[in-house]
């Protein structure tokens, strides 16, 4: 399993474009993608819209993304390159 | 003979057979008599369906409206795409509930999930959520809820959502009448760009009109008739001319020059809030753009407008008006016209709080991004900028800055812009009138805006309705601020300019020329009628 961290500074947090974006983005992934708000202390599966929106991440707050599967490693390449590309906010990777 | 009024909301008269238009109405049978697997494969080929649908309105509105609107609809596709719609609609049928019914059930608690963030932005999705599961109830039941009828029709509709009217043949419609609605909601701006008469707000006497039945609607005066006799007949037939004929006398007025019976040149302008109006001021004969309200680009949007979004809009418009004026606005948004995606705080007092260039000019990256996108469209058209609730002559002085520090970045990135664009301030402040002789110095043109400038003046909140009736711009003491406003406007040799109810009044025309006004901005609608009042009037005598 490998993981990256986000400190969102996205002014609109992960509202429903970048929510749908992540969403779309993991469908295409065979392995299990989950995202972690660690204010909230909640884990979406993030193949899920409704899921990741509700979780109404505000700019300011932590997440992390979690990929654990065959193709965790081209998945969490595109994560990274989806978070810059949006500007959703600043990376850490461990 | 029965008659229904609500609120005059486009003028004109039509009669013809009513086409009861059915949202709501669908009736749901809950337990399944098919097996679980069947009812599952009807949901996905329903989903199929229903995601073409969307699919094809997202590609509709990029050339209709967009890509503003267009966004609505690209977010739905996700929705409807999305596994956890899948699921919860799964766990209804899999307690041997019909399709339909599993549909219904599981948005609702997809809705509820979102309802419950109490976040403005998430609650407002629900009605998304609404928006596709009607889409996939209506793709079960075979009910083709978007088409109308291929015959002449008065349409009757509870009101009418954007996502219905984009999908609309709207050639046969010969007029609109809802039970909801006011003078702007969508309805109502439709019908009037449209040019076909509509009532709104009508409320639950509307239906009382029959399917089928002949009915004459009446958008002058706001009423509905749905029994019609021989009287009535007659009555509708005098009306209708008496329409044509006065909508013919001003017809011809589109193509003929605003100016007064002793040759002064006027520019009669058009207030626009979207690429629907501009297509409406020029098919009214607009002589340019006096205000384009550029907050829809904001207000429809899901994030802030890209520059390059807002370039193509600004390009767009330009281009429309062929080398015609097109002033265009800074965005005006502030608690009052708040933005899902933006957070402004509450406050107190929203109208004399932190709006307009009081946002812009602290907030300088939002701000950037719509003058370089303004600048780079300059040199498709004649761009004019405006700048609004400026009070002090430091904030004009700052806006300018503001400007040239965006030519020098341009510059930088290679990209051209025009280099004649003249830079005006909005007179809605009192402080601005009444410092107008200084303004002038500073300021290619002026355009007041009567409606704000009456509200400060009179110190009466114009959405109170207890004390809104001190908001009237025909006020003596608002007058009397335009006159000075106009006065060292004409004396430092700069255009001035009304925006703003009081302009499009044709009541109003003469006395505001006589103060030095030469440029009315006002409603597409009623740019002809001031038209023919300006060609009477002798400034002269």
């Amino acid at each position: 399993m490998i993981s990256f961290e986000v400190n969102v500074t996205d002014p609109e947090g992960l509202h429903a474009r970048p929510a749908g974006i992540i969403a779309k983005a993991a469908s295409k992934y065979k392995c299990c993608i989950s995202l972690k708000v660690y204010e909230q202390e909640k884990t979406v599966d993030a193949k899920r819209l409704f899921k990741i929106m509700s979780l109404a991440v505000k700019c300011g707050q932590k997440i992390a993304f979690d990929f654990d599967g065959e193709d965790e490693m081209s998945a969490y390449d595109e994560f990274i390159k989806i978070c810059k590309d949006n500007a959703l906010g600043d990376v850490i990777c461990q | 003979m029965s008659v229904i009024s609500g609120i005059a909301a486009s003028k004109g008269i039509a009669k013809g057979a009513a086409y009861i238009y059915h949202q709501n109405e669908i009736d749901i049978t809950e337990a399944s008599k098919l097996s679980q697997e069947s009812e599952l494969e009807r949901f996905k080929d329903a989903c199929d369906k229903a995601a073409e649908e969307i699919s094809r309105l997202r590609i509709d509105a990029i050339e209709a409206v967009g890509s503003s609107e267009a966004q609505i609809f690209e977010a739905q596709e996700m929705m409807i795409r999305s596994p956890d719609f899948e699921d919860s609609v799964q766990e209804w049928i899999s307690r041997g509930k019909t399709a339909e019914y599993s549909v219904r059930a599981g948005s609702e608690a997809l809705e509820k999930m979102l309802y419950e963030t109490g976040d403005d932005y998430l609650m407002e999705r629900t009605a998304d959520v609404r928006d596709i599961s009607g889409r996939v109830i209506r793709a079960l039941l075979g009910v083709r809820n978007e088409d109308l009828p291929d015959f002449p029709h008065i349409l009757i509709a509870e009101d009418l959502l954007p996502s219905q009217t984009i999908a609309m043949d709207k050639t046969k419609i010969l007029g609109i009448a809802t039970s909801r609605g006011a003078y702007n909601s969508h309805t109502a701006i439709l019908a009037r760009t449209l040019g076909i008469p509509a009532v709104v707000g009508c409320g639950d006497m509307i239906k009382v009109i029959r399917d089928g039945s002949e009915i004459i609607i009446n958008g002058t005066d706001g009423t509905v008739q749905s029994e019609i006799d021989e009287t009535a007949e007659r009555e509708f037939e005098r009306l209708k001319r008496e329409f044509d004929e006065h909508k013919n006398s001003l017809e011809k007025l589109k193509d003929m020059p605003s100016v007064t019976a002793d040759g002064s040149e006027i520019e009669i302008c058009a207030n626009i809030g979207s690429l629907e109006d501009a297509q409406a001021a020029l098919e009214n004969g607009a002589d340019g753009v006096g205000l384009f309200r550029t907050e829809f680009l904001y207000m429809e949007s899901t994030d802030f407008p890209s520059e390059e979004a807002q370039f193509e809009v600004y390009k767009t418009v330009l281009e429309m008006f062929k080398g015609k004026r097109v002033i265009v606005r800074t965005f005006d948004i502030g608690a009052d016209k708040s933005l899902p995606y933006m957070d402004l705080g509450n406050e107190e007092n929203p109208a004399m709080g932190c709006r307009a260039i009081r946002v812009c000019l602290n907030n300088s990256v939002l701000f950037k991004t719509q003058l370089n996108a303004l600048l780079r469209a300059s040199k498709y058209g004649r761009l004019a900028i405006m700048f609004p609730m400026i009070s002090e002559l430091k904030e004009l002085r700052a806006c300018k800055d503001m400007i040239r520090e965006c030519m020098r970045e341009l510059d930088d990135r290679g990209l051209e812009y025009s280099r004649d664009i003249e830079i005006g301030i909005m007179v809605e402040v009192p402080a601005a009138a009444v410092m107008s002789d200084e303004f002038a110095r500073e300021a290619d043109f002026f355009s007041v805006g009567t409606n704000d400038l009456s509200q400060f003046t009179m110190a009466a909140d114009r959405t109170n309705e207890k004390v809104n009736y001190l908001c009237d711009a025909s006020q003596e003491a608002v007058l009397r601020l335009i006159g000075l406003t106009a006065k060292n406007a004409v004396a430092n040799g700069i255009l001035c300019g009304v925006c703003g109810e009081l302009a499009g009044d044709p009541e109003y025309t003469e006395k505001l020329l006589r103060m030095g006004v030469r440029e009315l901005s006002m409603s597409p609608f009623s740019i002809l009628e001031v038209r023919k009042k300006v060609r009477e009037i002798r400034l002269d005598q």
